[in-house]
C-alpha cells in the first residue's frame, strides 16, 4: 500500500486519483522523439492517460519546438492546447541558436495566452549557457511580463547548473524560476537555492522514486517551493505519484507539491 | 489483492562504506513492510566487490540469522567460470544453490574479469538452462550489445534483463522478447507513460516482472504504476508477482 497511515496514499492506491488532491504536472513534453519509443506521444492519448490520475493541467513544451525549432515553431503545442483546453497548457520552447525564430515566437507569446504560460529553456541540449548573451532577450522578455520559465537544470552543468542559475536569478527578479529536475542529484544545493529566493521553485521530473531526494529538499526549502512534474510522456504519472507517496513526507507536503503551489503559479492562466 | 515480489533489490555496505539505506537485511525487510512488498530476490554488494564466495556467504548467513527472512528473501547466487577450479563443478553449484533456496544467478563478467562466451561459461549456463535457473543480465553493467550477443549464444537461457535505463528501452527489449522465449525484463526503470499497458498489448503480460531497483529507487513508484496500468487484473497479478513465482518454481 506504499505508505501506511496515509489516507492520501490509501486513496491513490485504491482509485488511482484523489478528488480532493488534483495534480498539476508542470513539466511535460509532447510528440515523438529520436531517442525513445513512446506509447503515448500525442495529445489525445496523453490526455487519456493524465485523466486517470486527476491531472487538471499538464504544462508541456513540444519536442519539435525544442529540437526542430526553426522548422516547426510552436504550432503543434498551440494546436494541442486548443484541442484540449481544459487539460493542456504550453511553454514556448526557446532555442537561442535560432535568434530570429526566438524573437518571432516571443512576440506572439502574449497573443498565445492563456494557452501559453511561459518559456522553456533546454540549455544543456542547445549548448548555450543560460547566462550567455543569446538567452538575454528571452530573459528580459520574461522578466518584463513576470512570466514563469521552466529551465532544464542538471548537476554540475556548464549550461544550466547551480552556478549558472545563481548568476541569473538576482538579475531578473520578476521571473518565476521553475528549476526542472532540481539539478539532478545536487538535491541539497537545489533546496538551498529555492530557500534563498522567493521566486524559485524546484520541479520534480525524474526525482520521485529516487530514494531520499525529496526528503532532503523538503527539509531544506519546504514543500511550498516544490512542484510536481513527470516529463510526460517520458515518465508515467502514476510512477511519479507513487514515488512521491513513498517518500517520508507528510500528506500536507504531498498536497503542496501536487497542486497547491502550482495553482498559485497558474492562477493567471486557468 | 495484489501481492508484490520484487525482482530487483540489492543491499550491503561496499568497500568505501558509502551511505546506504539498506546496510543490513534488517533495513531491507523493514522497507518491504513499510510499502507492502511480500518477497524479494536479493544480491549483496560484496558479491560484486569481494567476489562470489564471501559475498554470497555473508548474505546467506544473514538470511539464516534473521527470523522470517527465508520465507521472503530469494537470494541470488553469484558465479564465475568453473574452469579455473576455484568454484565447484556446475552440478555441485546447482546443488548448493537449491540447498540455500537461491533461485536466481547474478554475474559480473566485467568486474570479475571473464567473458560471456560458451567456452568460458557454457558448462554452467547449460546446467542453468536445463534446470530453468534465471540469470540476471543488467543492461547498465553489460550494455545492450553484450545482452544481444549473450542471447544469440545462449538462446534458451532463462534471462532477466534488469536496469533497462530510464530512457524507454522498448526499441531494445521488444526484439529480444520476440526472439527469445525465456527472456524476461523487470520494471525498475520502465517509467515511460503507458508503457506497461502498451507492452502487455504487444507481447502479453507473462514476461514482465515487477522490480523496484531498491535501494536506489523507492519500491512504491512502480507498484502504483502497475496497480493503475490499463491492463486486466490478471495481468497485474502476473507482473506484480505471478511471473516471478512461476519462474522460480524450477
Amino acid at each position: 500500500m506504499i505508505r501506511k497511515n496515509s489516507p492520501l496514499a490509501k486513496e491513490f492506491w485504491e482509485k488511482g486519483f484523489v478528488e480532493s488532491c488534483p495534480v498539476y504536472d508542470m513539466h511535460g513534453h509532447m510528440g515523438t522523439h529520436y531517442a525513445i519509443y513512446f506509447a503515448a506521444p500525442n495529445a489525445p492519448e496523453m490526455v487519456k492517460l493524465i485523466k486517470r490520475a486527476n491531472v487538471k493541467k499538464l504544462c508541456f513544451s513540444h519536442h519539435f519546438s525544442l529540437w526542430a525549432t526553426n522548422y516547426v515553431g510552436q504550432d503543434p503545442a498551440l494546436e494541442a492546447c486548443k484541442q484540449f483546453p481544459d487539460y493542456l497548457r504550453f511553454y514556448c520552447g526557446i532555442n537561442p541558436n535560432f535568434p530570429e525564430q526566438m524573437m518571432a515566437d516571443l512576440k506572439k507569446v502574449a497573443e498565445w495566452m492563456p494557452y501559453c504560460i511561459g518559456l522553456k529553456f533546454l540549455a544543456d541540449y542547445h549548448k548555450v549557457p543560460v547566462n550567455a548573451e543569446p538567452y538575454r532577450p528571452a530573459l528580459e522578455f520574461a522578466n518584463a511580463l513576470h512570466l514563469p520559465i521552466l529551465f532544464h537544470t542538471w548537476s554540475m552543468s556548464p549550461y544550466d547548473g547551480p552556478d549558472i542559475m545563481k548568476d541569473i536569478i538576482p538579475k531578473y527578479p520578476n521571473i518565476t524560476y521553475i528549476l526542472g529536475h532540481c539539478f539532478n542529484s545536487q538535491w541539497q544545493v537545489a533546496g538551498e537555492i529555492a530557500k534563498q529566493y522567493d521566486n524559485v521553485y524546484l520541479e520534480l521530473t525524474s526525482v520521485p522514486g529516487t530514494r531520499g531526494a525529496l526528503e532532503t529538499m523538503v527539509n531544506i526549502c519546504g514543500s511550498e517551493k516544490i512542484l510536481f512534474g513527470t516529463d510526460m510522456p517520458w515518465f508515467d504519472e502514476h510512477q511519479g505519484i507513487g514515488g512521491l507517496l513513498s517518500a517520508q513526507i507528510s500528506d500536507d507536503d504531498v498536497h503542496n507539491i501536487l497542486h497547491r503551489n502550482a495553482e498559485k503559479i497558474l492562477a493567471p492562466f486557468i | 489483492m495484489l501481492e508484490f515480489f520484487d525482482a530487483n533489490c540489492t543491499y550491503g555496505r561496499n568497500k568505501t562504506n558509502e551511505p546506504t539505506p539498506f546496510p543490513t537485511l534488517k533495513e531491507v525487510i523493514e522497507d518491504m513492510d513499510r510499502v507492502g512488498v511480500a518477497k524479494t530476490t536479493l544480491w549483496h554488494a560484496q558479491q560484486l566487490e569481494s567476489g562470489w564466495e564471501i559475498g554470497t556467504k555473508i548474505m546467506l548467513d544473514e538470511i539464516n540469522a534473521t527470523p522470517g527472512a527465508k520465507e521472503r528473501i530469494s537470494p541470488s547466487w553469484c558465479v564465475v567460470p568453473t574452469l579455473t577450479g576455484e568454484q565447484e563443478s556446475p552440478d555441485k553449484i546447482l546443488e548448493n544453490m537449491l540447498k540455500a533456496n537461491a533461485g536466481t544467478v547474478r554475474i559480473f563478467p566485467e568486474e570479475h574479469r571473464w567473458e560471456l562466451y560458451p567456452v568460458a561459461i557454457g558448462d554452467l549456463f547449460d546446467v542453468f538452462i536445463q534446470n530453468h535457473i534465471p540469470v540476471y543480465l543488467p543492461a547498465n553493467r553489460l550494455g545492450w550489445d553484450r545482452i544481444y550477443r549473450t542471447m544469440m549464444l545462449f538462446p534458451d537461457l532463462y534471462a532477466i534483463v534488469s536496469n533497462c535505463g530510464l530512457w524507454g528501452p522498448d526499441r531494445r527489449i521488444r526484439p529480444l522478447l520476440k526472439a527469445y522465449k525465456n527472456l524476461y525484463f523487470e520494471t525498475s526503470e520502465y517509467w515511460a507513460a503507458g508503457s506497461i499497458a502498451d507492452t502487455v498489448n504487444a507481447v502479453g503480460p507473462e514476461r514482465i516482472l515487477y522490480g523496484s531497483g531498491a535501494p536506489r529507487y523507492e519500491r512504491g513508484a512502480m507498484m502504483l504504476a502497475i496497480k493503475h496500468a490499463d491492463i486486466s487484473d490478471d495481468a497485474k497479478k502476473l507482473i506484480a508477482s505471478g511471473n516471478l513465482e512461476r519462474l522460480l518454481k524450477h
